[in-house]
């Protein structure tokens, strides 16, 4: 057992590890083992030898705290913005939690609950609690140095402009923010276990998660265009006395009376909350969490009884429309296979739904966002429709998951099997994507079209789903995989395609735009021209999903 | 003295019972052929002996001392080796073995005399410094019996502790066990290969459907029955003494064209 250099750092909290009861030994081998397998984690198959993706994989973590410290950079902004010192540190902090919970909450949350190192260390004489603290400790360092590099601009900053003391004070109440957001997460989990079982909190995480990519993503476009900046810097700011609930208000709170100086009681009390609320929450965590912390873990693998599964009417809608588009058998088996896997799968729901969310949510934020002034009408307002042919670009990213499975490994069957036609298979697995995730989205839209403009929607319907029909054959023209479901997810995989179908999609889109706007203005032209786009829209499909057998 | 006790032990899982009530006694110097069923509770009561799972009824006692009150010092005593066989295989071999060894408080010298020794006698001599991720299935098993006996344990969990290994080592693993059992050493071994058991083991507890439908030695169990082999006596006292009925369904199944109903699926469904 090779020291390590990190563990230095864990040496002088001997004295409080062995206070709290817990033997510093055992938790100093339970990071060893965590930090050393991090170490080593991207080389899976490779035996000894450094291999370039090793040191490519370096080079991406260096590149990773780069972008941390220039994110806390642009943080700059927010906290020289404004009069009120208390606002502009909220809101920096309320940026900061933030970004410190979702990425608990997305990134670790798989290290807080891997249960593999509880065979290891709970077989052999590891006390519960040391595993426990081991697993605090190891998610905490991270964290920590995420905040860091995020914060340390900034404290560099207020330390220039309010004096040393308020640069410390900065310091403090990162490292403050950083325990509450892994005690708070911890906790919380804790609490969903008493409840659930394991399966149920991942897919509460899976949630959490999709709701995050889409916040980050629709607030980027909603906030600024309701947010008016100039309002924001003159008006005077007044605490009120729910801030307190708030809580990125307390950790905000201490730095504001030491640069106003003079203020407010209330303000007074957030900074005792700030101050408290962690270290009782760490209290509270070594006392009573961490000893059943991992009690409650071991329920991560209890599954529950599985209930036989009724045969719903939306599975029986599903199979009869796998029957209705399907030429063979063969086909229609892969349509049904691969809904399950594409609707079941975590990873691929993280990867489908946002994109499903942003498909629909995008233009109705747009077209109502776009009526200045004016009360928000949708009803009649036939401008939002022009806004859902942006609808094809959100979905062209996603047909490329078929290709990826977290079992890959499973592929080996469609080798086995006495296929004779490999088309058949793909041309299943293409249509039961499209049954999943492309209709029910053409069906919102139809719905929310015939509210719009009533009988006349189901033409302009009709228009967009030609366009759909055109970039989904496009889409498929360029799937390069023999087997569905047969590779590990990369992300680098599709970049240069995913730009090339981008553009292609938005000029075709754009003709589309010009179309509507230009060129139709009658109503039997309306209908003439969805007629002819789906047309065309099927013979492409025809040619591409013909071009299958690859 | 027993070195396990068991007293009424039931553990449920949801509104699945696993276990429903298990007393089990027993002494130093047993090899004990844990057997039942796909889904019997086997591997459920090692867990809970072994700590990994708190919440269960009755009272487990290993060296005389209540699991639910002791702290994990016992485990200094239990050698396991896992079913599911996961192991961190980033780590070489002799990291993988040298960090058990530091689990147990052993002397640094010591361990690394046993790890190496212990290589040579398994033939892993090879691939001391290479990670286990480029190991065979064998190889890695091989490395989990080390990591459960480098310390000396008083009692051994083994589960499956043979999948993957070649006959060889399969003789040698065999006879490891009957020294140890002859130096006093306790063997709790769980398997599904039923003639291994019948040969390794002077004890047979088979667990079914949560409760133990047999216990003793196999020579007394098949003496007032009868019984030819210890997989003949799984089979009878698990309810599935009509396993050529059951083939010849399967058969028909295949076979038949029509998809009326075989007097295999009535006797699946009964």
């Amino acid at each position: 057992m090779e020291q390590l250099k990190q563990l230095r750092i864990l040496k002088p909290f001997k004295k409080i590890i062995e206070y709290m009861g817990i033997n510093y030994d055992e938790v100093y081998h339970v990071l060893w083992l965590k930090f050393t397998l991090d170490q080593r984690r991207t080389s899976v198959m490779e035996l000894g030898k450094q291999t370039d993706e090793q040191k490519g994989k370096k080079k991406s973590r260096f590149s990773q705290h780069i972008i941390y410290i220039f994110f806390g950079v642009m943080l700059i902004p927010i906290l020289l913005m404004t009069e009120s010192v208390h606002l502009s540190m909220s809101l920096y902090t309320t940026l900061i939690l933030f970004f410190l919970l979702s990425s608990m909450i997305s990134d670790y949350s798989t290290v807080l609950l891997d249960t593999r190192d509880q065979v290891m260390f709970l077989t052999r004489p590891i006390e519960k609690k040391a595993l426990s603290l081991g697993r605090f400790i190891h998610i905490f360092s991270y964290v920590l140095v995420l905040l860091l590099e995020l914060s340390l601009p900034s404290i560099a900053v207020i330390g220039m402009r309010f004096g040393i003391g308020a640069g410390a004070l900065l310091f403090l109440m990162s490292i403050l923010m950083s325990v509450f957001s892994v005690v708070l997460t911890s906790c919380v989990y804790v609490l969903l276990l008493h409840f659930f079982n394991g399966e149920k909190l991942k897919d509460f995480i899976t949630i959490f998660q999709v709701l995050f990519t889409v916040t980050i993503t629709l607030g980027y476009q909603i906030v600024p265009r309701m947010i008016n900046v100039t309002a924001l810097t003159s008006a005077e700011f007044t605490v009120k006395l729910w801030h307190v609930f708030v809580p990125p208000m307390w950790f905000a709170a201490p730095l504001s009376i030491l640069i106003d100086q003079g203020a407010q009681t209330v303000v007074f009390v957030m900074a005792i909350l700030g101050i408290t609320v962690p270290i009782l929450l760490l209290f509270f965590y070594v006392r009573w969490i961490a000893p059943r912390f991992e009690g409650y873990l071991s329920k991560m693998n209890e599954s529950g009884v599985g209930s036989h599964s009724k045969k719903g009417l939306r599975e029986r809608l599903v199979y009869a429309i796998a029957s209705l588009v399907s030429q063979t058998d063969t086909e229609k088996a892969f349509v049904l296979f691969s809904r399950k896997i594409l609707t079941k799968e975590r990873e691929t729901k993280l990867r489908m739904y946002p994109g499903i969310v942003f498909a629909i949510g995008f233009p109705i934020i747009f077209g109502v966002m776009n009526q200045y002034g004016e009360s928000i009408q949708i009803r009649g307002n036939e401008t939002i429709i022009m806004y859902f042919y942006m609808t094809p670009i959100f979905l062209i990213s996603l047909l490329v998951n078929i290709k990826y499975s977290e079992s890959y490994r499973g592929a080996w069957i469609y080798k086995v099997a006495p296929f004779t036609q490999h088309s058949e298979m793909l041309r299943g697995v293409i249509k039961g994507f499209i049954i999943s995730y492309i209709l029910p989205v053409y069906l919102c839209i139809g719905i929310l079209f015939y509210y719009i403009s009533g009988l006349m929607g189901f033409a302009y319907l009709g228009l967009q789903v030609g366009l759909a029909m055109i970039i989904i054959s496009i889409n498929i023209f360029m799937l390069d995989t023999k087997y569905p479901f047969s590779e590990k997810y990369n992300p680098q995989d599709q970049k240069g395609k995913n730009l090339t179908l981008f553009i292609l999609a938005s000029i075709i889109s754009g003709i589309f735009v010009l179309g509507q706007a230009f060129v139709i203005n009658s109503s039997s032209m309306l209908i003439g021209i969805a007629f002819l786009s789906i047309c065309i829209g099927y013979i492409l499909w025809k040619v591409a999903i013909r071009r299958t057998n690859i | 003295m027993s070195l396990i006790e068991i007293k009424g032990l039931r553990k449920s899982f949801g509104t699945k019972d696993v276990l429903k009530g298990i007393d089990l006694s027993i002494g130093k110097g047993e090899v004990i052929g844990y057997i039942g069923p796909n889904g019997a509770g086997k591997s459920t009561t090692v867990k809970i002996m072994l700590g990994l799972i708190e919440a269960f009824e009755g009272e487990v006692y290993l060296f005389g001392e209540n699991i639910r009150k002791t702290d994990a010092s016992y485990k200094r005593r239990i050698g396991y080796v896992p079913e599911a066989g996961e192991i961190y295989d980033t780590l070489t071999g002799y990291e993988y073995l040298s960090f058990i060894g530091e689990l147990y408080a052993l002397n640094k010298d010591v361990v690394e005399e046993r790890i190496m020794r212990l290589m040579q006698l398994f033939s892993l001599e090879d691939v001391v410094h290479s990670r286990i991720s480029s190991y065979s299935k064998g190889m890695r098993q091989k490395i989990l019996i080390i990591a459960s006996i480098i310390h000396n344990p008083d009692i051994l969990f083994l589960d499956e502790p043979i999948a993957g290994l070649d006959a060889n080592s399969v003789m040698v693993f065999k006879e490891l066990l009957h020294q140890l059992a002859q130096r006093g050493k306790t063997v709790f071994y769980s398997s599904h290969m039923m003639d291994v058991v019948e040969k390794i083991s002077d004890r047979i507890v088979l667990i079914d459907q949560g409760v133990i439908a047999a216990d003793g030695a196999f020579e007394t169990l098949s003496a007032t029955s009868h019984y030819a082999s210890l997989e003949e006596l799984f089979n009878k006292v698990t309810g599935t003494d009509n396993h050529e009925l059951i083939a010849t369904a399967i058969i028909e199944t295949i076979t038949e064209e029509s998809s009326g109903k075989s007097s295999g699926e009535e006797l699946w469904n009964s």
